[in-house]
This record gives C-alpha cells, sequence and structure tokens, in this order.
C-alpha cells in the first residue's frame, strides 16, 4: 500500500502545468483529486514518476450559467456539483449524478475534469455529459480545442486528450428534462450500469432525445435504438418500454458483479427508469 | 477466466495467416515490443511494453504457436510476467472468409496472478478484449503495408 518514489510539482497555471508535463522525463501524470490515479499508485498498477499538481491552478473550479449555457469548470468536486445552486435549478442530473459518486470522501477529493479524462469504464460523470451533447474544452501546448462528449469516449480508458493536454471545463445547454438512473456496485459504489436521458418533450410529444449509458460497455456511449424509439413518442409507459427494449450495447462487461446477460438486461431496465424519471421533470 | 471474441480483417485469409504467424509482423503488431527472440521452433521470447489506460507495464514472456491448420486454425500460447504481476494464456484462433476479408474469432482461457489478479477483476475482460483488438489492429496494419510494399516492387 506504499507507492513507487515518485517527484512531484505544483502548477500554479495551465500554461505551467503543460510546460512541466512537456519537460518531464519518464512518465508525468496530471493530479486533481487523485482518487483513481492514487489507489492505483499504492497497489503499484501505477508507477509515474512525477505528479504534476494541477489541483491549485486558480480559475478552473465552479459552476456558472449565461443564457442558458451552464460552464463548470473542471477542478469542481463531486461534492460541490451536487449541492450546487445553479445546477440544482439548470441541470439537477449532473448534480443527481455527482451524489451517487463513490463515497463522501471521493466526492469531496474527485472532480469533474479528473472523471472525464480517467474515463474508467463504470464511472457516472461521463453518461451525463454524453447524454447532455456537453462540450469538454481542452488546452494544450497546442493552443485551446473543444470537443462533443460524444466523441471524447472512444474505448477503454481511451479519451480525445493528447498527454500534454488536460480539461478546463465542461459546458451545455441547460436541459429541459433530463435524469440519471443507476444500479450501483453494492462496495465500490461505481456504476454496474447508468443510464442518463435527456428529453425535449413539445405538447406532449418527444420531440428529441438523447440516452447514453455508462457501466456496460468499455466507454460510456449513446444508445441509438433508443433515441429514434423514443422520438415522435407520447413517453407513456408503453413507449418508454418499447423504447427501452431496444436499448443494446457492444462488448458487454462481465465481472463478478454481473455477467454480459445481466448487464444488458440491467441496460434496458436503467433505461426505462431514466426514461421514466426524465419524462417526469 | 475465458475471453472471447471477434475480429474483422479487410484484407484475404492467406494474408492474414501469413501475417499472423509471421515472427516480423508479430513483432510490430505486439504494443512496445523491444526483443523477440526465437528460442524454440515456433516459440519465441519477447519483452514488451503492455497497458490499458493508466495500468501500464513492461513484461517479458514467451509465446508459443501450435496445432496449425493452414489458413483456418492455430493455438497460441502466451504467458508473461511483469510488475503488476503475470499471467499464461491458451487462445484458440479460428479464420474463416467474410466476403473479401477475414473473420477472425478467438477463445482464450487466461489465468492472471498478482496485483493485477487482485485488484483487476472489474475490468479483466474488458482490458483483455481491449489489447486483442490493439494487436489485430496493427497486424492487419502490419499485413497491410507489407503487401503495399510488395505491390510497389
Amino acid at each position: 500500500m506504499i507507492p513507487s518514489a515518485f517527484d512531484y510539482q505544483r502548477a500554479g497555471s495551465i500554461a505551467e502545468a503543460i510546460a512541466l508535463k512537456q519537460g518531464a522525463e519518464g512518465d508525468a501524470r496530471f493530479i486533481a483529486g487523485g482518487h483513481s490515479l492514487i489507489p492505483l499508485m499504492k497497489l503499484r498498477l501505477a508507477e509515474p514518476s512525477l505528479l504534476i499538481d494541477i489541483s491549485g491552478i486558480p480559475g478552473l473550479s465552479g459552476v456558472s450559467e449565461d443564457g442558458g449555457r451552464v460552464s463548470i469548470g473542471a477542478l469542481t468536486t463531486h461534492a460541490e456539483l451536487e449541492s450546487d445552486s445553479v445546477l440544482l435549478a439548470s441541470a439537477p442530473v449532473v448534480a443527481e449524478a455527482a451524489g451517487e459518486i463513490g463515497d463522501q470522501q471521493v466526492r469531496n477529493r474527485g472532480t469533474i475534469g479528473g472523471s472525464l479524462a480517467h474515463a474508467d469504464p463504470a464511472s457516472d460523470l461521463p453518461a451525463v455529459v454524453v447524454a447532455l451533447d456537453a462540450s469538454i474544452h481542452i488546452a494544450g501546448a497546442g493552443g485551446e480545442r473543444t470537443v462533443a462528449a460524444g466523441d471524447f469516449f472512444s474505448g477503454l480508458f481511451e479519451v480525445d486528450l493528447a498527454e500534454d493536454e488536460l480539461i478546463t471545463s465542461v459546458s451545455f445547454d441547460a436541459p429541459s428534462q433530463a435524469a440519471y438512473a443507476k444500479l450501483r456496485h453494492p462496495a465500490s459504489h461505481f456504476a454496474i450500469v447508468g443510464v442518463a436521458a435527456s428529453l425535449t418533450v413539445e405538447g406532449g410529444v418527444c420531440t428529441g432525445a438523447r440516452v447514453a449509458v455508462t457501466g456496460a460497455s468499455t466507454h460510456a456511449q449513446r444508445l441509438g435504438a433508443v433515441e429514434e424509439a423514443l422520438t415522435g413518442s407520447s413517453l407513456d409507459d408503453d413507449a418508454i418500454a418499447a423504447a427501452s427494449a431496444a436499448a443494446d450495447v457492444d462488448d458487454v462487461n462481465a465481472d463478478l458483479a454481473g455477467s454480459e446477460e445481466y448487464r444488458q438486461a440491467m441496460t434496458r431496465v436503467f433505461t426505462g427508469r431514466a426514461i421514466a424519471a426524465a419524462a417526469a421533470r | 477466466m475465458r475471453v472471447d471474441g471477434e475480429h474483422r480483417f479487410d484484407l484475404s485469409r492467406s494474408v492474414m495467416w501469413e501475417h499472423l504467424l509471421n515472427p516480423e509482423s508479430l513483432q510490430g503488431a505486439i504494443p512496445g515490443c523491444t526483443a523477440f527472440e526465437e528460442v524454440a521452433p515456433e516459440t519465441w521470447e519477447l519483452t514488451a511494453q503492455v497497458g490499458v489506460g493508466p495500468v501500464r507495464g513492461t513484461f517479458t514472456g514467451r509465446v508459443e504457436l501450435r496445432d496449425r491448420e493452414p489458413e483456418s486454425r492455430y493455438t497460441l500460447i502466451a504467458s508473461g510476467q511483469g510488475r503488476p504481476g503475470g499471467g499464461q494464456g491458451e487462445a484458440v484462433i479460428n479464420l474463416t472468409d467474410d466476403g473479401d476479408g477475414t473473420h477472425l474469432r478467438y477463445e482464450a482461457d487466461v489465468t492472471v496472478r498478482g496485483a493485477i489478479a487482485r485488484v483487476g477483476g472489474r475490468l479483466l475482460t474488458a482490458s483483455a478484449r481491449t489489447m486483442a483488438r490493439q494487436f489485430f489492429d496493427a497486424i492487419e496494419k502490419e499485413a497491410k503495408t507489407a503487401t503495399e510494399r510488395s505491390a510497389a516492387r
């Protein structure tokens, strides 16, 4: 439970963090809350030679809203998301999902930027940002760029983020009706399956739907067939049942918490629950 | 632990067969492979840098190819040891035609030990599949490069 020796440096700005990373020899990693990286280091499954602490960089924390566009700084902790008044009013789905992460200690330290960059296949926030069609804002040596959340996650711990880049913020249009439903692992509270649904409803008819799943496969991804089935429907019980039955994921995870078949089945169940909760908002 | 999966190659079965069993292509397709030496017929010892996401390590190991049925089936036996732990496995690989391309199906029995086994349970199957996909993508790239090179000659 004692990590290998490593060096530690604190970055005071984004530019300094990137410069430290570029100048580093060996395996340098950014660290924010550290609640994914440090456990791996203690088990010596990860042995970085240098940790670049970005948690003190000013201006990367907090939630703001401007004209219906919500922006969350990368260093905002899950505990802050859970109780943020802007989110509770404009995007309660984010607060709801953040409150389901790990335990209080993890939520006090873990950050949204770290969770998205680490991209654990069973983490909650990736499904939420994909369902909200969020933009992920990234800074690197080559300047700044923005990636759609739906394109950001590509595989097991694989994201569209270069070694010398870091996430600075996440932004999205406040959803009209969105919810997150999760089957959590009893010990780790990771998502065995977690589904986020964001719906646009006009005159009792669903005119747009984005539904994304985490935990079921290698990475958070949209459930296209579910979205198609929902669009144009009246969101009654039959429509929700039909849409959630269309949930289908490739490369389903299997472990002690659930076989492939179980996860497929629970993906359908929790898709239905997320849609019903979103429809009721 | 049983791991199975499928992969589709654009190249024909005869081309893929040649490269899947060719030491040069194998060396090129194994991630971070720094040493690759034939120590017995059909048996190689190698050093590779393998990892998925935040977990990376240097492994030394041995690969053996057995029971070849040309262009349709073979068995791959592999074992490796590194700082995060070790493992061994036996995979049966089947090739069939798929239009102009090749359909590969693998069924492997894998055992792991050390830290990987203790804490990796949640992600072992997904990691194994991800590494298999990386390997198959890389070997197809090797095969394509070689095919283009010989066509240009």
